[in-house]
């Protein structure tokens, strides 16, 4: 059933990871980022796994529900990981060789890394910011973190609330698509056989229906949001006040510890290696 | 009685419709018209029609979703076509207006309940203590107190528009307008709106107002109005409202079951006196009518 | 009992080894009569969508078997489509299933995706209308510019162009006024009568049930409750009660009049059922 992706939804609850500020789950989010991407040892890795596993623990999600969000992507995960595996030229003698195929240690172990990269992205991102955060708080997070933005009159609030309807509105729509999809199944709609053209067709009689229903929705919710007084953040308060609590001064230390560990345990030899590649395409082109 | 808190006279809205396929640039569509009605605070008036009959129309005029294109609306004395009436004025007939439409769905702006009732008070820019007030007092008029921190959408549709109502009642309006709430609901459900709807009239004091096409809903109403193409035909007390079931039939509508019996047999001949509204007066005017033939 | 449609000890459980795994149908058997009405009634979360979703093929059942005209319809999975032609299913708010350019051809999306030819399509596209309501002049509007009671009227009609040997109707009614109601459940009614199919009727409205279906299903916490004719149903009112559904209210004013020691005999569940019990009682005792 497609209702069973969680990908993007969020779980209500009260763990510390629940209480943490969004603005500082916005900031840990981006250093947990720029950590994933500069780690490159197996070292940094193991600290980021536990960083995960700890971030899931600390959020109280179960384990089924991380499962379940990385299925969706297993496919395309396993695909680059082949890719990578079969492109990447090592230095030493190919591990196995055969007709044009040769593969490399280094293929491997770029193939693992990237693999697990997005693994712990994906997961990582989504116990911090959407399995944990309302999208609502999130927003708050969003609109206060861009607020000197509002200065060169750029309409953050109104971004802000677009955003938080989009996300508000998506068990909604999937419920919706599934409804419609059931219906036009039932007048021997067939969305699982033929080419790539036929395939495109039938989405048709879905995406009609979704579109038309959207707009209505749209539309009905905007006449609500009118008659609950809404004039976007005119003269506008809030009932939860974002305030930083000495638990997010805490994780925001750990992040960055987290952080500075994976720098420290950075390969150089692989980074003057890049450096090396890099000025010799760069020579190559001169 | 004193002065109303809403007042329409000769009010009329027509729609105005781009047709592209035809050289008049313009459809107009009537959709209400010469309407007048008064409507007193603490009053529980249902509005009854066909799809289609005007009565959403009226609806959306009262608390300024549209715009009256003909005659004049006072809200608690105020004329809303005035042109001082100002922006301002406009989002105070909101907040004493209030609206609980159809779809749960689509009046739920937010994630979390309580984040959802706050909405309203939030944008009347209250201090978040008395948001926090409003919103934890508007979860207990609707039971919904042990639901604060649950997602909507995983809900029931009578928990979801109780949901809406506390979004409303949050901003402590005058008048609630419920616009066909009931529509979308199972039995339970609706039996729960509609005891949400008694009791804010009753304990609360909020003039309610039921737009409907459910005739047992109609019929627990103080007074009932009933619009027909766009025209208020009919404006009584449920009594009066339900004992001319010809004119009913006559504009698609019908009458609770006891009513309707009870009608049936008169129109077979039988003089039978009594009241017909609930089920408990039905039993009785027939007893009374079969002893009498008995005898 | 002729039955067309057969439930065969049938179970459903969603999301099954997860924190949120429920069983919406927990062992039921029940048979559907060939050629008659038969209301399915229950509360929201009975197990009475999940069934209709299983009667023509849209979810398979984790346990049992459902036999259409005495064949499993799972027996072969790759023709489960053609089953989904003879069980024609209307869902609530069918409204939502509407797309195409125009009522006929949106009508008409059924009998193409059957294959049928241009003259045959357009024969069931007006047969189909004709016993929705869908009157001539709304053929080649779009069905976007159509009245709610119009559109429901048109996905409706889009189900019945199918030809379904059995229609299952999920509240087809619901929203509408009293008249939009009596239209279209009348509709549905000649269709059965006409090609001798059978529905099966789910609603709320225990004034419908009363009003049109011959037998009655009633669903409880995923179980069958009670199943017989409408007069079995509605004659023993208590039960329903006991489960927190409901009779019409006529019923429960004669069944209040009885009480109180009047005798009325006869059906006692419509307005007109009581009306004849009620001139039958005078005849019986009036002066």
């Amino acid at each position: 059933m497609i209702s069973d992706i969680t990908l993007g939804q969020f779980f209500p609850g009260f763990s510390p990871l629940h209480k943490m500020d969004p603005r500082m789950k916005i900031i840990a989010a981006v250093i947990y980022i720029a950590a994933i991407f500069t780690a490159n040892t197996p070292a940094a890795f193991a600290l980021m796994i536990i960083t995960t596993f700890f971030m899931i623990t600390l959020g109280r999600i179960s384990f089924k529900v991380i499962l379940k969000a990385v299925k969706p992507i297993i496919f395309i995960l396993i695909f680059t990981a082949i890719i990578n595996v079969f492109l990447t030229k090592g230095e030493g003698e190919p591990l196995l060789a055969f007709w044009v195929i040769k593969i490399y240690k280094e293929g491997i172990i770029r193939a693992v890394f990237m693999a697990l990269r997005v693994v712990i992205l994906i997961i990582g991102t989504s116990v911090l910011l959407t399995y944990t955060t309302s999208p609502i708080a999130l927003t708050d997070g969003i609109e206060s973190l861009l607020s000197p933005l509002k200065k060169i009159k750029v309409p953050v609030h109104t971004f802000a609330m677009m955003m938080s309807i989009a996300l508000r509105f998506i068990p909604t729509l999937i419920e919706e698509t599934e409804k419609i999809m059931n219906a036009q199944k039932s007048r021997g709609a067939d969305f699982s056989s033929g080419g790539l053209r036929k395939r495109a067709k039938a989405l048709v009689p879905i995406l009609v229906p979704l579109f038309v229903s959207s707009f209505k929705r749209a539309e009905e919710l905007a006449t609500a949001m009118e008659c609950r007084c809404y004039r976007g953040d005119k003269n506008r308060t809030k009932l939860k006040a974002l305030s930083f609590k000495a638990r997010d001064f805490f994780a925001f230390l750990i992040f960055s510890a987290v952080l500075t560990l994976v720098i420290l345990s950075r390969n150089t030899d692989a980074l003057i290696g890049i450096k090396h590649r890099v000025l010799d395409i760069v020579f190559y082109k001169l | 009685m004193s002065e109303p808190i809403i007042r329409c006279e000769h009010l009329g809205f027509t729609y105005t419709e781009d047709e592209e396929n035809t050289d008049t640039a313009r459809v107009e569509i009537p959709a209400l018209s010469d309407v007048n009605l008064s409507v007193y605070r603490g009053e529980y008036i249902a509005v009854l029609g066909h799809n289609g009959s005007g009565k959403s129309t009226l609806a959306k005029l009262l608390n300024l979703i549209l715009v009256p294109t003909e005659g004049k609306v006072y809200i608690d004395g105020k004329d809303v076509t005035d042109e001082n009436f100002s922006e301002d004025d406009l989002f105070d007939v909101r907040r004493k207006v209030g609206m609980v439409f159809q779809n749960p769905d689509n009046q739920l702006v937010a994630t979390v309940v309580e984040e959802d009732v706050a909405f309203g008070p939030e944008n009347l820019g209250l201090p978040r203590e008395e948001i926090r007030r409003r919103v934890t007092d508007a979860l207990n008029v609707v039971s919904m107190q042990n639901y604060a921190n649950h997602a909507p959408h995983k809900l029931s549709g009578g928990q979801k528009q109780r949901i809406a109502i506390a979004g409303i009642i949050a901003m402590k309006p005058d008048v609630i307008i419920f616009d066909e709430s009931t529509a979308m609901l199972d039995p339970l459900g609706r039996a729960e709106v509609v005891r949400i709807m008694e009791k804010l009239n009753r304990e609360e004091g909020i003039t309610v107002i039921n737009i409907t096409h459910y005739m047992e809903e109609a019929a627990r109403a103080d007074r009932v109005v009933v619009i027909n193409d766009g025209k208020l035909i009919l404006d009584g007390s449920a009594k009066e409202v339900f004992s001319d079931i010809s004119l009913l039939h006559r504009i698609g509508l019908e009458a609770p079951q006891g009513a309707e019996l009870i009608h049936a047999l008169r129109k077979d001949g039988f003089g039978i006196a009594g009241d017909s509204l609930t089920e408990e007066e039905s039993v009785e005017t027939l007893l009374a009518f079969l002893e009498s033939y008995k005898s | 009992m002729n039955s067309i449609i057969k439930v065969e000890n049938v179970s459903h459980v969603y999301s099954q080894g997860t924190p949120f795994q429920l069983t919406a149908l927990d062992g039921v058997s029940v048979e559907f009569e060939k050629g008659k009405i038969t209301g399915l009634i229950g509360h929201t979360g009975s197990g009475k969508s999940t069934l209709v979703n299983m009667l023509n093929g849209l979810i398979k059942p984790t346990e049992g078997r459902i036999l259409l005209d005495g064949k499993d319809i799972w027996e072969k999975p790759k023709e489960i489509a053609s089953i989904r032609y003879r069980v024609g299913l209307v869902m609530q708010y069918p409204e939502y299933q509407l797309f195409d350019e125009t009522v006929r051809e949106d009508i008409g999306f059924a009998p193409r995706n059957l294959g049928l030819s241009k003259e045959e399509t357009e024969e069931r596209v007006l047969e189909a209308a004709r016993f929705a309501g869908v009157g001539d002049d709304l053929l080649d509007k779009s069905p976007f510019e159509l009245s709610g009671g119009q559109k429901r009227r048109c996905a409706i009609a889009g189900i019945l162009a199918m030809r379904p040997e059995v229609l299952v109707l999920d509240e087809p009614a619901a929203g509408l006024d009293p008249r939009g109601r009596r239209e279209i459940l009348g509709g549905l009614c000649e269709y059965v009568n006409k090609n001798d199919a059978s529905i099966i009727l789910v609603s709320h409205s225990m004034e419908d049930m009363a009003l049109y279906c011959d037998n009655v299903v009633v669903m409880n916490r995923a179980k069958v409750y009670r199943t017989g004719t409408v007069d079995e149903i509605f004659s023993d009112a208590d039960s329903l009660v006991d489960i927190g559904l409901n009779v019409p209210a006529v019923a429960r004013i004669a069944s209040e009049l009885r009480k109180r020691g009047v005798d009325l005999r006869g059906t006692l569940y419509t307005v007109d059922g009581v009306r004849e019990a009620v001139k039958d009682y005078i005849r019986r005792y009036g002066k």
